[in-house]
């Protein structure tokens, strides 16, 4: 892993080695605040997806901000088991687990945490349940639908008959129902109205639904909430706001950014910097250059960024000096770093762990 | 950092959790050879890039097979610093390094082992001979040249000889000659067009070399390539090394050098069968790495994998072959960005966990 030269709380941002990557921490407490108005007082709740940082030191803040978040989603039993030893209390795992090895490891977690897993098979059902039963535990397990052409999940038709397979599995509780996002030429609402659908359908077959949990949804996450029947909106990239979900979302800020250091100048209009693609990431696209609009930022190479003065012009920068850089997707950068800065005001305020990053299985 | 999960050596691969970073250990060796075969008795030697794997293990699996220059070529400092712990004795710094606290840790190693670093400006001479001052430490320079990808390096061969004579005459720092980068110009090129292209960029970075020596400068370096001109680079005189890094395990646009084999797979596992066409597994864009588009999903014909955050999205024309439970592997793109992201690769033969090996310097970006 990363050896960095961690600094202690005070130092002026710009000061850090870099690449580092920093979270101010006061445009997270905007972005928690805005997001999480609209489920403060119930009855639909906000769950955040903890995929979107595995950063334990922020799921606490999500879930303490102001009671709108019950508890996190994870997309990995790896994520669980850090969240899970790290306090969280209430996870919620939205990929389906179907090998007796990973069971074994759910059912363990199972025993000391209230964690919910998804089913959307008859395999899947007596996966967990012989693996609950062998660890005596007892897990709630939610029937996964499938609301979109590129996620998995069970028929809506097929649901009914799912959810009575859980209820009747030794080791498992039925815990209600959820989806997955919407297809491309539909919007969300539409996509959680067929999830919403499909618990009354269940209810009417004679068996209550307590949870209708519909996800990635981070761009309409209150008009989801506002479906008739859904009771949790699941939302991962609200709280640190990468460049490709600002667009949808004007009211909240980039509260994560990348500090780079200008390596070289070669060329009058071209400035090499230290953040290339293992720094910031390029899964889903180019990192920004953040407050400063004469600088186009690329992460065309591995281990170096690069600045073009906007439009061919001539760059103001010398060797050393630092620039701020949005990443294109938050999940990706978390996925490369160890460890972030928590600043305010410019000032390092904690150093926080990545706990669950590389937790991919 | 996470993962604890860590395989015991002797388990077969059916068992493991996935997704899981598999390494071919008879592909990898078989890299190892082609590159210690070829340069058995040649000028030019390999400078294993460690950017690509990360491994010290893997580092000396490279410099014990022969063909090397007995040291590494690092991207970034703290990767320097865990091969140099780990006992290599030499460490080309294939970048440039500015910030004061930076260089004082390249100057620190240099107390330590035979370290040189890559310029291309008066100014990080200047901040590279302060550093070196502060610890009474000499450090390698070498100066870069750009040859194709408008990067870091000099632009002009008279810009590669005034550096030269600046770093010679600099206290704390041992001018050792040049050094290049370069990508194929097209998309798998054909051996022609890859010798072409090869000779072309190298020629530059030895043209550099000559003006220096022309003033009478003696440039003990020139390492240059990647894996895709180490044959090339056997055939033109005065290029001392390859810093050859892509061969190791080897990525899909690669496959033009077809000596060489894939050693790195991700395994998933199948988790929904949502309809007859469709599979989602368990392989997340994370996992991998999708920089330069999806992977290739390995010996399914009309299968096509796609990624989303937390899966992979398996559609066919016709019946879907995988079941749920079943595993598939991706082949990657870009191996360097997928082996980051893994803190430690599953050794495998005949199907059987033989050896984990750790990615040490993984995220190492500073």
């Amino acid at each position: 892993m990363e050896r960095p030269l961690l600094k202690a709380p005070g130092t002026p941002v710009d000061q850090l080695d870099t690449p580092a990557v920093v979270i101010d921490l006061d445009d997270l407490a905007h972005n928690l605040e805005t997001a999480h108005a609209p489920f403060r007082d119930g009855p639909v709740r906000l769950r955040p997806n903890a995929h979107a940082h595995k950063t334990p030191a922020i799921a606490h803040l999500q879930l303490a901000v102001d009671g709108a978040a019950p508890g996190i989603a994870v997309a990995t039993v790896g994520e669980a088991e850090v969240f899970a030893q790290a306090g969280i209390d209430d996870i919620r795992l939205t990929q389906p687990v179907v090998t007796a090895r990973k069971a074994a490891r759910l059912a363990a977690l199972a025993r000391g945490t209230r964690i919910s897993a998804v089913a959307d098979s008859d395999e899947c059902v007596r996966v967990l349940s012989e693996a609950c039963t062998s660890a005596g535990a007892r897990l709630d397990v939610l029937i996964s639908v499938r609301t979109q052409p590129r996620g998995g999940g069970a028929a809506p038709e097929d649901a009914a008959a799912l959810a009575r397979a859980v209820d009747a599995a030794p080791g498992l509780v039925f815990g209600g129902v959820l989806s997955r996002g919407r297809p491309l030429n539909e919007s969300s609402v539409d996509a959680a109205a067929r999830l919403a659908a499909t618990r009354r359908a269940i209810e009417e077959a004679g068996l209550p639904v307590e949870v209708a949990s519909f996800g990635d949804s981070t761009h309409e996450y209150e008009e989801v909430g506002a479906v008739e029947g859904m009771t949790e909106v699941r939302a991962g990239g609200y709280g640190l706001l990468d460049a490709r979900h600002a667009p949808h979302c004007p009211a909240l800020r980039h509260a994560v950014r990348v500090l780079a250091t200008v390596n070289g100048v070669p060329e009058p209009s071209r400035a090499i910097t230290d953040c290339g693609q293992k720094a910031i990431g390029r899964d889903h696209g180019q990192p920004l250059s953040y407050g400063r609009t004469d600088l186009v930022a690329a992460a065309n190479s591995a281990e170096h960024g690069m600045l073009d003065g906007a439009g061919g012009s001539a760059l103001d920068l010398g060797i050393g000096d630092k620039v701020w850089l949005v990443p294109a997707d938050a999940a990706t950068l978390f996925t490369l770093h160890d460890v972030v800065y928590a600043a305010r005001d410019g000032v390092v305020a904690e150093v926080w762990n990545v706990g669950a990053r590389g937790a991919f299985a | 950092m996470t993962a604890t999960y860590r395989p015991v050596p002797g388990e077969p691969i059916e068992g493991l959790d996935t997704p899981v970073l598999l390494l071919d250990l008879d592909a990898l060796e078989h890299n190892i050879g082609v590159i210690a075969t070829h340069y058995r008795g040649t000028e030019v030697k390999l400078r294993p890039h460690v950017k690509n794997h990360k491994s010290p293990q893997i580092a000396w699996m490279q410099i014990n097979a022969g063909g090397t220059v007995g040291g590494v070529c690092a991207a970034k400092v703290s990767e320097a610093e865990v091969f140099v712990e780990a006992g290599v004795p030499n460490v080309l710094v294939a970048n440039q390094v500015v910030a004061p606290e930076k260089v004082r840790r390249l100057a620190s190693l240099a107390k330590r082992a035979d370290v040189t670093v890559a310029v291309d400006d008066e100014e990080q001479v200047r901040r590279l001979s302060e550093g070196a001052a502060a610890l009474d430490a000499t450090l390698g320079v070498v100066v870069e040249v750009d040859t194709m990808m408008r990067r870091g390096g000099i632009r002009a061969v008279e810009q590669g000889v005034a550096l030269a004579k600046l770093i010679a005459g600099t206290p704390g720092l041992r001018f050792r000659g040049v050094m290049s980068h370069q990508v194929p110009q097209i998309p798998r090129p054909t051996r022609e067009e890859r010798f072409e292209q090869g000779a072309r960029f190298m020629g530059l970075v030895l043209e550099v070399a000559r003006a220096i020596e022309a003033v009478g400068m003696p440039v003990d370096i020139v390492s240059t390539g990647e894996s895709w001109t180490y044959d090339v680079a056997a055939t033109l005189p005065g290029v001392t090394e390859i810093e050859g890094g892509t061969y190791i395990v080897m990525e899909e646009p690669y496959t033009f050098m077809d000596e060489f084999r894939f050693a790195a797979r991700i395994m998933g596992t199948v988790i929904s069968r949502p309809d007859a066409h469709t599979a989602i597994g368990d392989i997340g864009v994370d996992a991998i790495g999708a920089p330069n588009g999806p992977p290739t999903l390995e010996g399914l014909e009309g299968v096509r994998a796609e990624l989303t955050a937390d899966a992979t999205v398996l559609t066919s024309e016709g019946p879907m072959p995988l079941g749920v439970g079943e595993r598939y592997f991706l082949i990657t793109h870009q191996q360097d960005v997928t082996m980051n992201r893994w803190e430690r690769y599953v050794g495998v033969r005949n199907g059987v966990v033989e050896a984990v090996i750790d990615a040490t310097a993984r995220g190492c970006t500073t």
